[in-house]
C-alpha cells in the first residue's frame, strides 16, 4: 500500500505547485518579454567582439537557489495553508512523506533547467546563424550545457535539503538553529556557482572563441559523492526532526 | 477506572512545556473504551497539546500514554482518525478530489460510507474547496473523519467557529455514526451547550491538568448539567 | 430542553438530571397514558437519539431495561413495537400512578397535613371536579 501512497503522495505535490502557477497568466506574459528581449539583445549585442551565448549561462547561478526556493515552499505549504495536521498524522514515514515532496520539488526544478537549456540552446543556434564562427559551436554550447547539468544535479539535492531543513527545523524546538542553516544555505549557494564555473571562472582558451570549457576531469566528479553524502545526512535529520522535534 | 482492557487512552503523569510555559503538567486521564469522550475546558487549557500527543505529533516531556494499547506513533495513525485544530483542506482541491486522497492515504476509508455523509452533509462532489464557507469546509474533514472504520476517533474543536446549522448537521453525523458503529470519540469542545447530551464520559482540563473526570450520567446525578460543572469549575 | 414530540410520546429532558431515567421514564409515561397504543411501534435507537439529540447509548440503555420489564418487545428486522399483553401496561399505570401518590402524600405530609384531612381536601375536590 505505501507505493500506491508515495506515487500518489507525489503527484499530489506537483498538482498543488502547478496550481499555483496556472493561476499566474502573468508567467506566460513573463517567458515571452524574456525571450523577446534575449532575441533583442543578441541581435544588438552579437556584434560586439566579446560576445558569445555561452555567457547567458552564468544565469545557471540561480538554480541551486531556485531548488532551496521550491523546497522551502512545499514544506511550508502545509503550515501556510493549514494542512499540516493532516500530513503530520498520515500512517507513513516521514522519510515517504518528505521524499515525496523532494522528489516533486526535483521534478519541478528538472523542468526549469531542461526549458532553461533548451532557450539558450534556441539563442545558440540563433546566434550561430547570424555570426557563424565568431561564436561558440552548436556541439560546442551542448557540451557546456550538458556538463553544467550534470555539476547542477549534483548539487541540487543538497541544496533541496537544505530547504526541507530549514522549514522544519523553524517549526521545532531548535528555532535557533535557523540562522545558521541560513549561513550553511548561502555557503551552498555561492559554493555551487563556483562548483559551476569549475572552480573560478569560466575558461576561455584560445584566440579562435572555440571554448574549453569546464573540463573536469573524469576523477574530479568525485566531489559529488561527498556532496550527496552530506545531502543524505541532512535529509535523516529533517527526518528525525519531523519525528521527535516538531512543535505547534 | 482499573480495567485496563477496557480503556482506549490512558495518560500517567504526563508533563509537556513550550520553552518557560507549562502547557500540561501531571496529566492523568483513562478514556473508556468505546465511549464518546468530551474534553473540555477553557482556551489555553491544554486541550489541543492532548490531542496532539495522542496522535503522535508531539511528545510528552515525562509520562507516558497509552493509546489503543500502544504509544502514540504515525504507525498507529493507521487506526485513528483525527480532525486537526483549526484544520483546513487543501484549497486547489474539489470535493471530490478529496475523497481521492482520503481513499489513497487513509487505511479504512469507506467510501461508500463518504458518499452517504456527503449527501447527509449537504456536500456535492464537484464543489470547490477554495470558495467554500468555513461551516462547508468543516463538513467536509468531518465527512473524511467519520467516513473511516476505525477504532478511535479524535475530534479537535469541531465546532468551533461554524454556523449553527452546519453544526446540526454535525451532530446528526455523529449521532448517526454513534448508532451504526463501536468506536471510541474522544471530542474537545468549549461549546458545551449544544453537544453535552452527546457524551458519556467528560475530562474537565484546567491549566494543564485534569480537575475532574468521570461518567457523565453519573455527574448529573451528582452536580448537575456538564454546563453546570463548568461553571462550577472554571467560575 | 423543551418538549419534542417523537412517534406520538412526548418528551421533555432536563440535562441537569440523568438522561437515561428520563427518557424511560417519559416512554413508560407514553406508554401508561396511552399516548402510544398497545401494539405500536417505537422509535428505533437511532430515529429516537438524533430526535432528541442525545447519545444513542442512552436510548439503548432504556429501551433495554424497557424490554426487560417487557414493557416493549424487538422483533428482528422490524423494530420495537409496544407489548400488546394490557396486563403490563396497566402495572405501569399502577406504577406510575403510586408514584404520584407517594409524591403527594409525602408534600402533603410535608405541609403538615394529616390523613382525615386530606381525605377531606380530596371529597371537596372530587366533588368540584362533578360540576
Amino acid at each position: 500500500m505505501p507505493k500506491g501512497a508515495f506515487r500518489y503522495l507525489i503527484k499530489h505535490e506537483i498538482i498543488a505547485e502547478m496550481g499555483r502557477i496556472r493561476q499566474g497568466k502573468w508567467i506566460w506574459f513573463y517567458a515571452v518579454f524574456i525571450l523577446l528581449l534575449a532575441g533583442a539583445s543578441v541581435a544588438v549585442w552579437g556584434y560586439d567582439e566579446n560576445y558569445d551565448p555561452s555567457y547567458f549561462l552564468f544565469t545557471a547561478y540561480m538554480f541551486p537557489f531556485m531548488i532551496f526556493g521550491f523546497a522551502v515552499r512545499t514544506l511550508k505549504r502545509e503550515w501556510n495553508g493549514g494542512t499540516s495536521g493532516w500530513w503530520l498524522t498520515l500512517p507513513y514515514s516521514r522519510v515517504l512523506l518528505l521524499g515525496a515532496k523532494a522528489i516533486a520539488a526535483f521534478v519541478q526544478i528538472v523542468a526549469c533547467m531542461v526549458v532553461y537549456f533548451a532557450i539558450v540552446m534556441l539563442l545558440g543556434v540563433y546566434s550561430r546563424i547570424m555570426f557563424g564562427a565568431r561564436v561558440t559551436s552548436i556541439s560546442g554550447l551542448f557540451d557546456l550545457e550538458a556538463q553544467l547539468f550534470a555539476v547542477l544535479l549534483g548539487i541540487v539535492p543538497l541544496m533541496l535539503v537544505i530547504g526541507l531543513l530549514i522549514v522544519a527545523v523553524r517549526r521545532s524546538r531548535m528555532k535557533w538553529l535557523v540562522p545558521l542553516l541560513w549561513i550553511v544555505m548561502g555557503v551552498g549557494g555561492n559554493l555551487s556557482g563556483w562548483m559551476m564555473t569549475g572552480g573560478g571562472g569560466l575558461i576561455i582558451a584560445g584566440t579562435e572563441k572555440e571554448l574549453a570549457l569546464i573540463s573536469y576531469p573524469p576523477s574530479l566528479w568525485i566531489w559529488i559523492v561527498p556532496v550527496w553524502a552530506v545531502a543524505a545526512l541532512l535529509f535523516a535529520a529533517t527526518v528525525r526532526v519531523c519525528n521527535k522535534h516538531l512543535q505547534a | 477506572m482499573n480495567d485496563t482492557a477496557n480503556v482506549a487512552i490512558r495518560a500517567e503523569d504526563v508533563c509537556k512545556s513550550y520553552g518557560s510555559r507549562q502547557a500540561i503538567r501531571n496529566l492523568n486521564m483513562a478514556v473508556p473504551a468505546h465511549s464518546v469522550t468530551a474534553i473540555l475546558g477553557p482556551n489555553g487549557a491544554g486541550k489541543s497539546t492532548l490531542m496532539r500527543m495522542i496522535t503522535g505529533m508531539e511528545t510528552p516531556d515525562t509520562g507516558t500514554f497509552s493509546v489503543l494499547g500502544r504509544k502514540p506513533s504515525w504507525e498507529l495513525n493507521r487506526w485513528i482518525a483525527y480532525l486537526p485544530d483549526r484544520a483546513q483542506w487543501y484549497s486547489h482541491h474539489m470535493v471530490e478530489h478529496a475523497l481521492e486522497w482520503a481513499r489513497t492515504l487513509q487505511p479504512g476509508f469507506n467510501e461508500m460510507r463518504a458518499r452517504d455523509l456527503m449527501v447527509t452533509l449537504d456536500l456535492d462532489a464537484s464543489m470547490k474547496v477554495e470558495g467554500m464557507s468555513k461551516g462547508e469546509e468543516a463538513r467536509l474533514m468531518l465527512a473524511l473523519c467519520l467516513a473511516r472504520d476505525v477504532p478511535l476517533l479524535v475530534l479537535d474543536e469541531p465546532f468551533s467557529g461554524i454556523d449553527m446549522i452546519s453544526r446540526e448537521r454535525i451532530v446528526a453525523a455523529l449521532i448517526d455514526s454513534f448508532s451504526e458503529r463501536e468506536q471510541t470519540v474522544l471530542i474537545s469542545t468549549h461549546e458545551i451547550a449544544e453537544t453535552e447530551s452527546l457524551f458519556d464520559y467528560a475530562v474537565f482540563v484546567d491549566k494543564g491538568v485534569a480537575v475532574l473526570a468521570g461518567d457523565v450520567e453519573r455527574m448529573r446525578a451528582e452536580r448537575g448539567s456538564l454546563q453546570q460543572v463548568y461553571r462550577q469549575l472554571y467560575g | 430542553m423543551e418538549e419534542i414530540r417523537v412517534g406520538g410520546m412526548y418528551f421533555s429532558l432536563d440535562l441537569s438530571l440523568p438522561l437515561y431515567e428520563q427518557v424511560l421514564e417519559q416512554v413508560r409515561s407514553s406508554i401508561a397514558k396511552g399516548e402510544i397504543a398497545l401494539g405500536d411501534k417505537i422509535p428505533s435507537v437511532r430515529e429516537l437519539a438524533q430526535a432528541l439529540k442525545i447519545n444513542p447509548n442512552t436510548v439503548m440503555r432504556a429501551y433495554q431495561e424497557l424490554e426487560r420489564e417487557q414493557l416493549t418487545e424487538t422483533r428482528r428486522g422490524q423494530g420495537t413495537y409496544i407489548t400488546s399483553d394490557i396486563a403490563k401496561v396497566d402495572l405501569i399505570r399502577y406504577r406510575v400512578a403510586d408514584k404520584a401518590i407517594e409524591e403527594f402524600l409525602s408534600k402533603m405530609t410535608g405541609l403538615g397535613f394529616e390523613t382525615p384531612e386530606i381525605d377531606k381536601l380530596l371529597r371537596i375536590k372530587r366533588g368540584e371536579a362533578h360540576e
